[in-house]
């Protein structure tokens, strides 16, 4: 008896369906939200991580980049030091933040306290963008809008990740790109002030 | 079997013989220390100038000790600033205290705790204690860092509002002739501030950023404004108040470090610079990463922090170089030495720091160090869990 295999539409619906199924990482079923994790290891080399976690508290790790904060491992100097430890809400995202010191894709975080009293404030995870999310490199030094190089890892006590420059990963891409894909079932669309609980965990 | 015992008897003996020569070949005692660190001794428990230690002040000079009402808390500005100021003629001292409305877990998240956007978290408040009478009222509320000039003006910052979840601290420079005068505002708009010391007419300060980048600003009068540097911290001013130092973290093709700055306040020029390749141990060659703000400036020496220890610095010139760095013994002080003063002409340093790193939990453990930069040699006290213990000072006069 002659067989014959057709491709029809909705053959092709299916096949490419079980394609992107395999190859697009999704959030695992029942999750509940998703999460950073950043793991302090030095102020240039650390590692920022993104959790889903579900009903039953359990967390899977989906993605991990490296990331930086500080100069100094000190979390009670304001504007030198690492962030203190600790779970942080998220208090806004922006896609083009044009601000004094950081621009572009940022997260901003809530303030925290460190072991003396002293309040960490205007904390963010961003990189060294422009506002329009490009790159502005004018001088051979260290230009604020510019990923130039490793050093560029350390900040005032912001997470910072890269840019796609000079060699370096598109993180801040792959950053935003989970958190407004994978988050779980938060709505995360939102550009503008507005609280997310415990977003962040620093330890 | 004997055959067997004699021959473990002698590997055995052969071990112990090894082991005995490498512990003669080890350094003892006697062998020569390295000469880039300092030697460390306990001393006394009271520091040799007036510390705040959360709600009194305590000192070697039993003339010097008060107790506060409250304790004082740097909470917005940590050690940006002086906690606590003495007026010009000693008798008052003008501190920073903190009022937080509920218990906060600093391991939850606000919203974990049931704090919402728009609800207050805390104020701070400035007070002033008069040694002579005991008393300590409050000058301020929602006010913190204190500049107290020679000529009795005093200057602060007042918020807008308390301390709010979801909001920065934004606030006003206020100045006043005397403490207890009227004050008047030396900004035209909010913003998140530090004022940390006068400079003649001048009050220095800073403006921070999103980022919790600082600036360093000055104050030429009430709504005039220049910013010294962008991206920078204070290291020092110097004695005659019409120059001061910056620090800017930045990078070049070598790497990334500090660069300080010699600027003339009046007219906001770089006199000198200090590149970050320039910035070495000159006693090991080690390049010196970075300097921390809030050092001591007496005659042309400067002593900052670093993650080295505490770099003297020398302005004759004017020029900037490194002198020599104070190293401590490794591990004695993981957080660094802060706020060092300089005092006797300059030959002592004077500073507190962590004895825990960053790791540790519960509340901090801090010392007191006394040292001597000729003698290379420090003294210590004893770490007693306070939260706040830190020097009193007015960089100002």
């Amino acid at each position: 008896m002659k067989t014959s295999f057709k491709f029809t539409r909705r053959t092709v619906v299916v096949v490419i369906t079980v394609v992107l199924t395999l190859v697009i990482p999704t959030v695992p079923a029942f999750a509940t939200h998703a999460y950073w994790e950043f793991v302090k290891g030095t102020n240039r080399d650390s590692t920022l991580k993104w959790y889903s976690r579900n009903s039953n508290e359990v967390r899977t790790l989906m993605a991990s980049w490296r990331a930086g904060s500080g100069v100094s491992t000190d979390p009670c100097a304001i504007g030198r030091g690492w962030l203190p430890d600790g779970w942080y809400d998220s208090w806004g995202h922006w896609n083009q933040y044009n601000g004094n010191a950081i621009d572009g894709r940022v997260f901003w975080l809530q303030n925290k306290t460190c072991r003396d009293g002293t309040t960490r404030t205007e904390l963010f995870i961003h990189s060294e963008q422009t506002v329009m999310n490009g790159q502005d490199c004018p001088t051979s030094g260290d230009d604020p809008q510019c990923w130039e190089a490793y050093y560029d890892y350390e900040s005032a006590g912001c997470i910072k990740v890269a840019y796609p420059n000079n060699g370096f990963p598109d993180t801040i891409g792959s950053v935003h790109y989970y958190f407004h894909n994978l988050a779980g079932s938060r709505p995360t669309n939102q550009h503008d002030q507005w609280t997310m609980s415990a977003m962040l965990y620093v330890d | 079997m004997i055959d067997s015992l004699a021959r473990f008897v002698r590997i055995v003996l052969a071990i112990l013989a090894l082991f005995g020569l490498l512990l003669l070949l080890m350094p003892g005692e006697g062998a020569e220390a390295d000469p880039s660190r300092a030697s460390m001794a306990a001393g006394p428990a009271e520091p040799p100038i007036p510390f705040i230690r959360d709600d009194v002040i305590t000192a070697r000079d039993a003339g010097s000790r008060a107790r506060l009402r409250k304790p004082g808390a740097a909470t917005l500005m940590g050690w940006l600033a002086p906690l606590a100021v003495p007026s010009p003629d000693q008798r008052y001292v003008a501190y920073s205290t903190w009022d937080q409305f509920q218990p906060i877990d600093p391991g939850l998240s606000y919203a974990k705790q049931g704090l919402e956007r728009g609800d207050p978290v805390g104020q701070p408040t400035v007070r002033v204690l008069d040694r002579a009478t005991g008393q300590d009222e409050v000058l301020e509320e929602d006010a913190y860092s204190v500049a107290w000039n020679t000529s009795g003006e005093f200057a602060y910052v007042k918020g807008i509002d308390d301390l709010v979840v979801g909001h920065s601290y934004d606030g006003h420079v206020l100045v006043r002739e005397e403490y207890d005068r009227s004050p008047v505002p030396w900004t035209t708009a909010p913003d998140r501030y530090v004022v940390v010391q006068w400079a003649g007419e001048r009050l220095i300060a800073y403006r921070i950023d999103e980022g919790e980048q600082l600036n360093v600003v000055v104050f030429d009068g009430p709504g005039a404004i220049r910013e010294l540097g962008t991206g920078s911290s204070l290291v020092a001013v110097s004695p005659d108040r019409r120059s001061l130092i910056t620090e800017t973290i930045d990078g070049t093709d070598s790497g990334r470090g500090s660069t300080l700055r010699l600027i003339d306040i009046a007219s906001g020029q770089t006199l000198a610079t200090l590149p970050n390749d320039e910035l070495v141990d000159p006693a090991t060659g080690d390049p010196i990463p970075w300097i921390l703000y809030s050092g001591s400036w007496v005659g042309d020496r400067i002593v900052a922090e670093s993650p080295l220890g505490i770099v003297v610095l020398d302005a004759a010139g004017p020029s900037l170089r490194v002198e020599q760095v104070l190293r401590f013994p490794p591990n004695a002080f993981p957080q660094g030495v802060h706020e060092p003063r300089l005092l006797d002409s300059g030959n002592r340093v004077v500073g507190w720091g962590p004895v825990d790193g960053d790791d540790a939990s519960g509340p901090r453990r801090v010392v007191y160090v006394d040292c001597d930069l000729d003698a290379r040699h420090c003294q210590h006290g004893t770490a007693d869990g306070a939260i706040n213990f830190r020097p009193l000072f007015n960089p100002s006069i």
